[in-house]
């Protein structure tokens, strides 16, 4: 236990001070998705899922061509855990992958944009969180979408989306992001 | 120094109220005070919580996603807040995340565990962590300066001490004035308590018309005076009956006919009377410094001493005693004491009676005395008629014995030894005849001659004759201060007297070694001295003492020496009629005799003598010639045949006719029938019927004038001057033929011969 705790705590320094060598320095793109990949357990704090799981897992699946996401979240949640889950991470090309499985988290890639409606519709329907980093896509429906802003990594929340999936959003979060309305 | 209790009342309500104020007020805001401060205190505090709670909720979401300038905003929020000092806000690492400060930067803190706290340097400390779901993500500290909580507590002191003062002015105004309402009346009951007390006016009512605890006791108040009132009149009514009571007292006390005293129980005089004063002439002052004991007669002292002392103890209560107390003359007075104790307020007096009885003592003795005098008197004259009754009878004896053996010696011849006999027996009839004459000369009924004599003279023969029989061993001292007093009497008989008294000192000498005194002087006699010797009567009195210094006398042996044949002598000293003779002599010559003696001392005979300037009226018997015979005719009357026989053989043979009667009326009467043939009368006295004198004082009142010779055994009527009840001459029995011829010779001078006719 102890042991636990003190490799624990060595992470989340290592993490602290990886993000704070991100914020203390001019972003760079990897360290902007770093950050990026940092902010989805931070949301999971604020979020709560109607839906009820009896996984053991917290399953962020990547869909689309973001390779980058795809390892920078690897690389934060290797070792990592969401809502004291162990963390999964997939990544899917289309649609209809994603209609086979089920997960917490939804990153959808920019290139998803053509059927972004169709993705929102089903992860509104399974409430699945929907996180992206394309602009204009929290209009759309995605119910985070960062954007950048004097060099800093903000985010948008659709709130409605959010409520749409059935996923609760605290006013914590809600303070922090730019709330935006939209289908 | 400052009392309360000396402050007026006014003053006192004022100054309670005022107090009261002050304390109420005090106490009552001290508690708001604290109550306000600690408020203030909890409100601060939980104010400054709630404010951190914010920032730290604030602060959950920046702090989440690592917003320092997030933070920073936050924090910026204090700046409206003057009273913060400086918020740093910690990540969960404890490390300081974002900070800031309103007056100067401050170093960080070092955070503590308790959530908040008072610095004494005059912050409040608060520490919170900031939490999402139970998970800390960091911590806030604040702190807050207390400036403005001390300005509070500035400003509310200052405000109660004003609102306090404010307040105690107005009690002070508000006790001044509201005082009255309960001042006045309590200082109106003063007054009429003063009224009361300086005039004692209870008639003075206070108003009644207050319904109030104060209207109940100005009621209370004006029933007290009335009641006080009536008290008053009764205390004042039994004042005045008490003083009259005790000036009554007074009055009977200092007036009461006995002395009273009141003592302690060490017998020192308390209070006295005036009788008490009176009784032993002292000054009061002077008698209340005495005690008890101290004016008891020495001889009584040991005598009261038990009772005294029981008395003074207070055991014996209620005795009456006589004692005799000494006065401040010195004098001696008997006194009846009576003694009580008594019960005054818890102590024990004694209180005594005295009753001056000195008079009645003096008088008691006096009757005592006189009693025992007249008890002696009657006494003596009892033994003396007695005497004189039995010597009376013996004369009667003798008087035959002597005239038939007289008359039997002339028949008789010369040196017959018959004779002889017949002279034995009138010498022996002739003693016996002269212890009759003593016995007589006691009981004062023997014949008696009275003339005027020198009484000095008596004394200077009576001690000539004493010198010869008292030997040279008894000292015989004469003191004579008389000079020719003369007293009426008999010559032999006062002789007797003097020696009789002189032998019976010498008889009390011892041995007869000792000292005689005779002493004669003459005494004038007053009332007081006769008052105590009724024999003697006012006048002068010539006093003749005979004292010796032998063994003296008891009182018993006194009462009765001069008893005949009493005598305390050996046998052959004397007959035991010496002073019985001195008695009877003294008597008939109408004197007194005292005896004063005491045992081992001596004794006094004082023997008091009339002074007489009388001439001598005695019947003087002349030493004439004596006719051997008479010629005459007489009556010879008498009851007793012996002597009747016998006065008619003598006076037959003195040459009378004698007719001779025992029944002296039937003689009378025969006299009387012939008064002339009776030359002489010769006549018994004690005879039946009638008696000589009543005889011849009949004979008298006939005119019948015939010499009458009274012949008696008895001696009462020798004193008497019985010529004027018509006896010549009064003889007394034996009568001697040589005596009787001398008497007839005288009273019939022309019918005398010398020889038988």
């Amino acid at each position: 236990m102890r042991n636990f705790l003190s490799k624990s705590f060595l992470i989340i320094t290592a993490i602290i001070i990886y993000c704070c060598s991100i914020f203390s320095s001019s972003h760079s793109q990897a360290d902007e998705n770093i950050v990026k990949a940092v902010f989805f357990e931070r949301f999971s704090r604020f979020i709560e899922w109607k839906k009820v799981s009896n996984n053991d897992e917290f399953k962020i699946i990547i869909i689309g061509s973001d390779i980058r996401m795809l390892n920078h979240l690897k690389k934060v949640y290797g070792n990592h855990t969401i809502k004291d889950k162990s963390v999964v991470i997939q990544h899917i090309e289309n649609v209809s992958d994603l209609k086979k499985t089920d997960c917490d988290i939804l990153f959808i890639s920019e290139n998803m944009s053509k059927n972004l409606d169709q993705i929102i519709e089903y992860s509104s329907q399974k409430s699945i969180l929907t996180i992206a980093d394309s602009k204009n896509f929290a209009k759309r429906g995605v119910m985070i979408n960062f954007f950048l802003k004097d060099s800093s990594v903000q985010f948008k929340i659709n709130q409605e989306a959010a409520k749409k999936a059935n996923i609760f959003i605290s006013y914590h979060l809600l303070k922090m992001a730019e709330v935006v309305e939209g289908s | 120094m400052f009392s309360f209790q000396n402050i007026s009342i006014k003053n006192k309500i004022t100054l309670i109220i005022v107090g009261v104020t002050f304390l109420v007020i005090t106490i009552g805001q001290s508690i708001l005070f604290f109550k306000e401060i600690k408020d203030q205190k909890t409100n601060i505090t939980n104010n400054y919580i709630s404010y951190t709670n914010l920032i730290a909720e604030n602060c959950i979401s920046p702090l989440t996603f690592e917003d320092k300038n997030g933070v920073y905003q936050i924090l910026l929020s204090a700046n409206s807040t003057k009273d913060i000092h400086s918020i740093f806000v910690f990540d969960e690492r404890k490390s300081v995340f974002s900070s800031f400060f309103n007056d100067e930067i401050t170093s960080p803190p070092i955070l503590r565990t308790h959530l908040h706290h008072f610095e004494s340097n005059g912050y409040l400390i608060i520490n919170q962590p900031v939490s999402y779901k139970d998970k800390v993500i960091g911590y806030i500290h604040v702190k807050v300066s207390l400036k403005s909580y001390h300005q509070f507590i500035y400003d509310k002191i200052t405000f109660l001490s004003i609102s306090t003062l404010s307040l105690l002015v107005l009690a002070y105004i508000l006790a001044s004035t509201l005082q009255r309402f309960i001042s006045k009346p309590i200082l109106d009951l003063a007054n009429a308590t003063t009224n009361f007390s300086n005039l004692e006016n209870y008639f003075k009512n206070l108003n009644t018309a207050r319904t109030d605890e104060i209207g109940v006791l100005y009621n209370s108040f004006n029933n007290l005076l009335t009641s006080l009132s009536l008290k008053e009149k009764e205390r004042t009514a039994a004042e005045i009956a008490l003083r009259e009571s005790e000036e009554k007292f007074r009055v009977s006390f200092e007036n009461a006919p006995l002395g009273i005293a009141l003592l302690d129980l060490n017998g020192a005089f308390l209070q006295i009377n005036t009788e008490i004063c009176n009784l032993f002439h002292y000054s009061r002052a002077a008698f209340l410094k005495k005690n008890i004991r101290d004016i008891i007669h020495p001889s009584d002292i040991i005598e009261s001493k038990n009772i005294l002392d029981s008395l003074l103890s207070g055991k014996n209560i209620g005795k009456t005693i006589e004692v005799r107390f000494i006065t401040k003359d010195n004098e001696n007075i008997w006194c009846i004491l009576n003694s009580n104790l008594v019960t005054l307020l818890d102590d024990s007096y004694i209180i005594i009676h005295l009753i001056d009885v000195t008079k009645r003592k003096e008088a008691e003795q006096a009757h005592l005395q006189l009693q025992n005098q007249v008890q002696q008197a009657h006494k003596m004259e009892t033994i003396g008629t007695l005497a004189g009754g039995i010597s009376h009878d013996f004369k009667n004896i003798l008087n035959p014995i002597i005239g038939f053996s007289t008359l039997a010696l002339q028949s008789l011849p010369n040196k017959s030894n018959a004779k002889k006999d017949i002279e034995k027996v009138i010498k022996a009839a002739h003693r016996a005849d002269e212890l009759v004459n003593q016995i007589l000369a006691f009981s004062r009924q023997n014949e008696q001659i009275y003339s005027s004599i020198s009484f000095s003279s008596v004394i200077k023969e009576s001690i000539d004759l004493l010198r010869a029989t008292i030997p040279s061993t008894t000292e015989i001292k004469v003191t004579n201060d008389i000079s020719n007093e003369k007293v009426l009497g008999n010559h032999t008989q006062l002789q007797q007297v003097v020696m009789n008294l002189c032998t019976n000192a010498y008889h009390a000498l011892p041995d007869g070694h000792g000292l005689i005194t005779i002493h004669s002087t003459k005494v004038n006699i007053d009332q007081p001295f006769v008052d105590q010797h009724n024999e003697l009567k006012i006048g002068e009195y010539l006093l003749l003492s005979v004292t010796d210094n032998g063994k003296g006398m008891s009182k018993d042996i006194i009462s009765r020496i001069f008893d005949p044949f009493y005598t305390t002598k050996k046998v052959g000293q004397g007959t035991g009629l010496g002073l019985s003779v001195v008695h009877g002599v003294v008597k008939s010559h109408k004197g007194h005799i005292i005896v004063n003696s005491k045992t081992n001392e001596g004794t006094t005979f004082n023997v008091y003598l009339p002074i007489s300037n009388e001439e001598d009226k005695s019947t003087h018997i002349k030493n004439e010639e004596v006719p051997e015979y008479f010629d005459g005719t007489v009556m010879i009357i008498d009851d007793d045949e012996m002597s009747l026989i016998l006065m008619e053989r003598i006076l037959t043979n003195m040459g009378f006719d004698s007719i001779i009667n025992s029944d002296s009326t039937i003689a009378l009467q025969m006299i009387k029938n012939t008064p002339e043939i009776y030359d002489l009368i010769v006549c018994d006295q004690t005879m039946p019927k009638l008696t000589g004198v009543q005889l011849a004082s009949t004979l008298k009142e006939d005119g019948i004038k015939i010499p009458f010779i009274l012949n008696t055994g008895s001696s009462d009527y020798i004193d008497m001057d019985l010529r004027d009840k018509g006896v010549n001459v009064s003889i007394g029995k034996p009568i001697t033929v040589t005596k009787l011829k001398s008497i007839i010779s005288q009273l019939l001078p022309h019918s005398t011969t010398k020889s038988r006719s």
